[in-house]
């Protein structure tokens, strides 16, 4: 959408100094680097860790503690350090907590990375679990290149569910596999527009990226 | 609650079990992600020595969720230049084959609005290759556009010939509302009808077809498909038939530019190369690719009524450059002729605006060939917004050979702008940089430029 001049760009800036000023509860990422001392003279396996806190925003009336269905996406990457250029990315895995309040019982079901379902009596406890820690397991010490300097991030987005995401969570509720599937029926409706109100409304997304110190995993 | 019940109950059995094959001294590496109950919650890594405390089921929520990134044979371990062991969860292989390009039209959107349909519906239904057995893709749907009064259908199907679904037979009958060059892919049909139903804004140009395709695929890898197809429909010019919207409602519709009308009677070949998964962004690899080179061919002497050719090369490489930094480039080059002169307007090349060059006006240029360069740096600046930093170039014109190229003025616009979120709205200030007294375009978006 293209907008020119004059008016239509003094209700957009109006509108973007509203979304920026909007008081947004930040993530907390923690990640900790490998122990790489002693396992790498052993060759045992490297694992890191990380937590991430304040995924349920902890404010009262918030829209995800009074049930919006809402993702947990955590991007976790592996770095290696390039002087002079920018670094490269090793390797790259995604994990999403999809989690809502049961209007019938009012318990929050979370749907685990690996499509497990769980519940909790409150928001504090899917809290506590959501901010349990996470182990990295990077493989051995000594299969990594010598003296080659490493570092973990981790990128953790919450936003309301999207239209793809209940598509999926329409089709696992009836045993459907999601595979190949296209557009068509009632979740088929044009996704930018839901998008659109969902920006508006202030139900937008929350991120936040955690990095973990700088390590040598073969000294 | 015996759903909830199940599952938890399972999973402490798995823990117990996968703890009692970890509890032998030693740090163990389970074969896969999830196997929660694996170490301790107070143990901030697993070195030589530290043997996990065997967990109880209540543990198995508060355990720590476990990652694998490499296994721990010294064989999987990340060599510098290789692959990882382990690939991103993001690319299984069955979403590769969902290939679009086959069917050579978008599948239509259950509801959208546009100037040429008013109000559109459509149901649809579909199959993507399955590589594992011999099914059939498929794709059936109906339609109605209300302010013509015109119904619209897709009908078809792609048979897998050989195993894996490497060398597929395919055909196809519609009538559909298809879009000018790069219109559907310049805007989606979304955020077209959001732009059209809230601002009276219709970035598209539209024709109809009416007409049979068949094609036979190559699908080598999943990321890897060459077709090879002959079309032969009827092509249509549209007028505007919707001229309402709920803002801005006194400017009227840009008018639908007429199509060269006929049989259209072709072949074409089509190669791409789509490593893409369909996630995020975000969880993107260090280097992902798009390349598709599309030739097509008609003639007269298949009894169609029009004779022309046109090459079409896409390219777009996405970089993650470290944590907070991206990169994203296209090239994009057209060429094509017609025996009576020019290509017929439902096939030239038209650049400027929204998703070509951003400082120039909608389709302000135009012609048989184009070549156009777009390079997008993006970079995080608070929270999960991030700063856009864009240059086009590019330039579009008439003439019987390259050489004309060489005598064009290179348009050039540079942008700056700011994206709120993963995927949300972008606000987007372009000028161009060699035209004086140019106008500041401001642009708002709902998704990717490419």
């Amino acid at each position: 959408m293209n907008l020119r001049r004059s008016r239509s760009g003094v209700w957009t800036a109006a509108l973007l100094g509203l979304v920026l000023g909007s008081p947004v509860a930040a993530l907390e990422i923690e990640v900790r680097a490998p122990d790489t001392g002693p396992a790498a003279s052993t060759g045992d396996t490297l694992v890191a860790r990380f937590t991430v806190a304040g995924t349920m925003d902890g404010s009262e009336g918030s829209a995800l503690g009074e049930g919006i269905p809402a993702t947990l996406t955590l991007v976790v990457d592996l770095w290696r350090v390039r002087s002079g250029w920018w670094d490269s990315l090793v390797h790259t895995q995604t994990l999403a907590y999809r989690f809502r309040r049961d209007l019938l019982d009012g318990r929050y079901r979370v749907l685990d990375p690996e499509g497990r379902a769980v519940g909790f009596p409150d928001p504090d406890a899917l809290e506590r679990y959501l901010a349990r820690p996470h182990e990295i397991v990077l493989g051995p010490a000594a299969g990594f290149p010598a003296e080659r300097r490493y570092y973990l991030t981790v990128k953790a987005i919450v936003r309301p569910l999207r239209l793809d995401d209940l598509e999926e969570i329409d089709a696992w509720l009836n045993g459907e596999v999601t595979a190949g599937r296209g557009g068509g029926g009632i979740l088929g409706l044009p996704k930018t527009l839901a998008a659109l109100m969902v920006d508006l409304s202030g139900l937008g997304d929350r991120s936040s990226v955690g990095r973990s110190a700088v390590f040598v995993p073969n000294p | 609650m015996t759903r909830l019940v199940q599952p938890l109950a399972i999973s402490a059995l798995a823990a117990a079990l996968l703890c009692t094959a970890a509890g032998n001294g030693r740090a163990r590496v389970a074969a896969g992600p999830g196997v929660s109950a694996s170490a301790a919650a107070d143990s901030s890594a697993l070195g030589p020595g530290d043997a996990p405390p065997a967990p109880t089921a209540a543990d198995s929520l508060t355990a720590p969720f476990r990652i694998v990134f490499f296994e721990p044979e010294p064989s999987g371990a990340p060599d510098a230049e290789s692959r990882p062991a382990i690939q991103i969860g993001a690319r299984r292989d069955h979403t590769r084959w969902d290939r679009r390009d086959p069917w050579s039209v978008e599948p239509a959107s259950f509801l959208r609005y546009n100037r040429v349909e008013g109000i559109g519906l459509s149901v649809l239904f579909d199959r993507g290759l399955d590589r594992k057995t011999y099914q059939p893709a498929y794709r059936a749907g109906i339609g109605y556009a209300f302010a013509p009064q015109r119904g619209q259908f897709i009908l078809g199907m792609e048979q897998p010939l050989t195993q894996r679904a490497k060398l597929t037979l395919g055909a196809m009958a519609y009538r559909r509302f298809l879009t000018f060059f790069y219109g559907d892919e310049i805007i989606d049909t979304g955020e077209n009808s959001a732009s059209a139903l809230f601002l009276h804004r219709d970035y598209r140009d539209w024709y109809e077809a009416d007409g049979v395709r068949g094609w036979i695929g190559f699908h080598t890898s999943p990321y890897l498909t060459i077709t090879a197809g002959v079309t032969s429909r009827e092509e249509r010019s549209l007028r505007v038939a919707s001229n309402w919207s709920l803002f801005r409602q006194t400017t009227p519709f840009r008018t639908n530019p007429k199509a060269a009308e006929g049989n259209y009677r072709a072949y074409d070949a089509t190669l791409t190369y789509d490593s893409r998964p369909r996630s995020d962004r975000s969880h993107w690899g260090s280097v992902e690719h798009f390349h598709r080179l599309r030739w097509e061919r008609a003639e007269k002497s298949l009894s169609g009524d029009f004779d022309l050719w046109r090459l079409v090369a896409d390219s777009r490489v996405y970089l993650r450059l470290s944590p907070a930094q991206s990169l994203a480039v296209r090239a994009l080059v057209g060429t094509g002729g017609a025996r009576e002169g020019r290509l017929p307007s439902q096939r030239r090349f038209f650049l400027g605006g929204i998703g070509t060059l951003r400082g120039h006006g909608f389709r302000s240029l135009e012609g048989d060939h184009a070549v156009l360069t777009n390079i997008q740096y993006e970079f995080d600046v608070s929270g999960s917004s991030r700063a856009l930093v864009v240059l086009d170039t590019g330039t579009a014109f008439d003439g019987r050979d390259l050489g004309a190229l060489f005598e064009q003025k290179i348009a050039v616009d540079l942008g700056a702008g700011l994206r709120l979120g993963e995927n949300g709205v972008q606000f987007l200030l372009s000028r161009s940089i060699n035209r004086r007294n140019a106008d500041v375009n401001l642009t708002v978006r709902f998704q990717d430029t490419f």
